[in-house]
């Protein structure tokens, strides 16, 4: 299924959860804040977040700044 | 022992120069940077993580017990500071968040209206918020209303190391507004940042001046060293400039007379 994570299309296989999303895509998962359809999901739930087609994800990190 | 703290939101802190961390070569020289100024608070920004390579978390270069003052740079209005804050919470870096809403990409300048909203929004929430404004005596006093915690006036256009431009305006916030006022933008040399002292600034916040020097942990301790002369000049009564000449040896007792 086909999800937009970070404003990219994406295929992630269906049912995928929120935590196997992460994991794919950071090796450190603890600098990550993540947000589902507009709703922040606090990581002690991204295992029970199912991930739909069409879902709007954004992971998101601290970085250098002014 | 230094007992000249400034106090923001209830918490104290010995130094006064804040130190942004973006445009740095490597995380070492912002690590080194850091502990060379002795910055108690430091700026970060939130962005979306990149998903092609691994990079670094740049919280491990941070030393323990600094503030991290979370920055909304990226937001174009109030609804996308208020956001930006939300996640940088989540993140689980405190509280506290500097607002910077910008919708101009020439001249990098905030939008004072859309940052009185996102102040009064994020206050009442319970952060604690450092609004990036235009210096202006009413849009402060909107923002003390708002719940601010400091008011962060621009010296001139970020990274643009053109100094205090706007000193009339920063001058009359100090005077007139009770609450910090943190000089940020603008501020390329220690010169600057000594002069936004001794004109009563509670304290000056830099970051491209310092990431993008040769060496910038030498320059972060300059700056540091130039905000503490800058503040005990303040402290210590500055006189008033003379349009004429005063003999500063006894007119008296001459040799010759």
């Amino acid at each position: 299924m086909q999800i937009n994570l970070n404003g990219q299309h994406k295929d992630i296989p269906n049912n995928s959860s929120l935590q196997r999303l992460v994991d794919h895509y950071t090796k450190d998962p603890t600098r990550v804040v993540a947000e589902v359809d507009g709703t922040i999901i606090t990581r002690d739930a991204w295992s029970l977040t199912i991930l739909k087609a069409g879902s709007v994800v954004e992971l998101v990190s601290f970085m250098g700044g002014g | 022992m230094n007992t000249d703290n400034i106090t923001i939101a209830g918490k104290k802190f010995s130094s006064r120069f804040l130190l942004g961390t973006g445009k740095f070569k490597n995380k070492g020289e912002l690590k080194a940077s850091i502990l060379a100024c002795g910055a108690e608070i430091v700026t970060v920004a939130l962005r979306r993580i990149d998903l092609e390579r691994h990079e670094e978390n740049i919280l491990e270069y941070i030393p323990q017990g600094v503030t991290l003052l979370t920055n909304t740079s990226g937001a174009r209005t109030a609804d996308e500071a208020v956001r930006i804050a939300r996640l940088a919470k989540a993140g689980g870096q405190g509280s506290w968040i500097k607002i910077e809403v910008i919708n101009d990409s020439k001249y990098l300048l905030p939008d004072n209206e859309e940052t009185i909203k996102a102040t009064k929004i994020l206050s009442t929430e319970g952060f604690i918020v450092l609004p990036y404004v235009s210096p202006d005596l009413y849009v402060a006093r909107r923002l003390v209303d708002a719940g601010a915690a400091a008011i962060m006036p621009l010296g001139s256009f970020i990274g643009s190391n053109m100094g205090l431009q706007t000193r009339a305006f920063i001058k009359v916030l100090i005077e007139e507004i009770q609450l910090p006022i943190i000089v940020d933008a603008g501020i390329g040399a220690p010169s600057q940042a000594c002069e936004a002292m001794e004109m009563g600034a509670a304290a000056v916040l830099v970051n491209t001046a310092v990431a993008i020097a040769d060496n910038p942990p030498l320059l972060a301790k300059a700056f540091a060293q130039a905000v503490t002369a800058g503040r005990e000049a303040f402290l210590s009564g500055l006189p008033a400039k003379r349009p004429q000449g005063e003999a500063s040896s006894p007119l008296t007792g001459f040799l010759f007379s």
